[in-house]
């Protein structure tokens, strides 16, 4: 001991630095080191959790791609299918239309056609009751005035002839 | 109209049958040498020749009954064969002379009718007399008509007539005539001048038209459709 006091080292002084510093750690470690792990902790679990919650919406936000890249697909399916449908549709009452198109086109041909007939039989009809009614009144005139009374005579004779 | 002829004929009947009382006993061929000088025509020697006397004094009621007013359609004519005779010799002997006539006869004054019935009836019977008294008396569509009704009475005669564009002249008549009366036996055909006719002849026998006119072939013609050839 002495020769420790010699050398100038206070034992009792090391000691109560010792102490204190013990204490002083004691109470580092109470009052700062404790909450300070604790925060850390907390703030590790936390960032675990959001870590965690990430995965999880990540997870989700993949699981809803996916089912929206199917539902986008089944849509696109259904669309195409429609369209197609709607197409077919299409051409078919396009076919329709056209079908109904030329036969009414053919009927009003048809019609105009009838027509026009009709009309051109009464202009010749009525073009020929015209000569054939001038035809009469000429010939009736000849026949009346010009035939010579014994071509009458002989005519009565002829068609007796013809009578028997 | 026919009262002067069926009198005068009654009356040379009468006679003959006073003169002969068993005539109607008698055989067809005595008969027949009786009737040799009996002035009537012809038809009527051949009904005398063969009626029985029952039919005889019947068809003198008949006869009377006309002579007393009775019209034509209200006597049981059919089957009478005195009637028969009657038309046979309208619609042959007297038929014939009918058509002897021009046309231009019934223009002419009363003399000139007599003179014409004259030259074409010679005889001067008492039924030749009435037969000229008919001639000069009536016109020919009287005379024609009358015996188209007793033809259609007593035998269902045909009512025929015939149009001309002119007068077809006596032998042509004649000949229509016989040719006409074998179709349609004891008809009285009847002869008319149709000038719209223009040539040939147009025969209409009850409503039936046969027509040879050629009027009817230049309508004919004129009303001919020509084939669809515009199109």
């Amino acid at each position: 001991m002495e020769g420790l006091s010699k050398l100038g080292i206070d034992p009792i002084a090391i000691l109560v630095y010792i102490i204190n510093t013990g204490v002083l750690l004691a109470v580092l470690v109470y009052v700062l080191y404790k909450p300070v792990l604790k925060f850390l902790d907390e703030r590790r679990d936390k960032i675990q959790s959001s870590v965690d919650e990430a995965v999880l919406l990540k997870d989700e936000l993949e699981k809803k791609s996916a089912e929206a890249k199917e539902a986008e697909a089944r849509f696109e399916e259904l669309l195409k299918k429609e369209t197609e449908n709607l197409r077919k549709f299409s051409e078919q009452r396009r076919s329709e239309l056209e079908a109904e198109m030329a036969v009414a086109r053919t009927d009003m041909l048809r019609k105009a056609g009838e027509e026009i007939e009709a009309r051109k039989n009464e202009l010749i009809k009525d073009v020929e009751d015209n000569i054939l009614g001038l035809i009469k009144k000429i010939v009736l005139d000849i026949v009346r005035n010009k035939v010579p009374e014994e071509v009458v005579a002989e005519s009565i004779s002829d068609a007796w002839k013809q009578y028997k | 109209m026919l009262n002067s002829f069926f009198t005068a004929l009654l009356h040379e009947l009468l006679g003959f049958a006073s003169k002969h009382p068993d005539f109607f006993s008698e055989k067809t061929e005595e008969r027949e040498e009786k009737l040799k000088n009996l002035k009537v025509p012809v038809p009527f020697k051949h009904y005398l020749q063969n009626v029985s006397e029952d039919h005889f004094v019947k068809d003198l009621h008949l006869t009377l009954d006309l002579l007393s007013g009775a019209q034509m359609v209200q006597l049981p004519l059919k089957g009478s064969l005195f009637f028969k005779a009657v038309l046979e010799f309208f619609t042959g002997t007297f038929a014939s002379k009918l058509d002897e006539l021009s046309n231009s006869y019934y223009l002419l004054p009363y003399e000139k009718r007599i003179e014409e019935a004259k030259r074409i009836i010679e005889s001067d019977s008492l039924v030749a007399r009435a037969l000229r008294d008919l001639l000069v008396d009536n016109s020919y569509q009287e005379i024609a008509s009358t015996l188209e009704q007793l033809s259609n009475l007593v035998v269902g005669g045909a009512m025929v007539l015939v149009q001309t564009p002119r007068d077809a002249g006596t032998l042509l008549k004649k000949e229509m005539r016989g040719t006409l009366s074998k179709e349609y036996p004891l008809s009285f055909p009847k002869f008319q001048v149709n000038r719209e006719l223009i040539g040939g002849f147009r025969v209409f026998v009850n409503g039936t038209t046969k027509d040879f006119s050629w009027f009817a072939r230049i309508l004919k013609i004129t009303t001919l459709k020509p084939k669809q050839s515009i199109g």
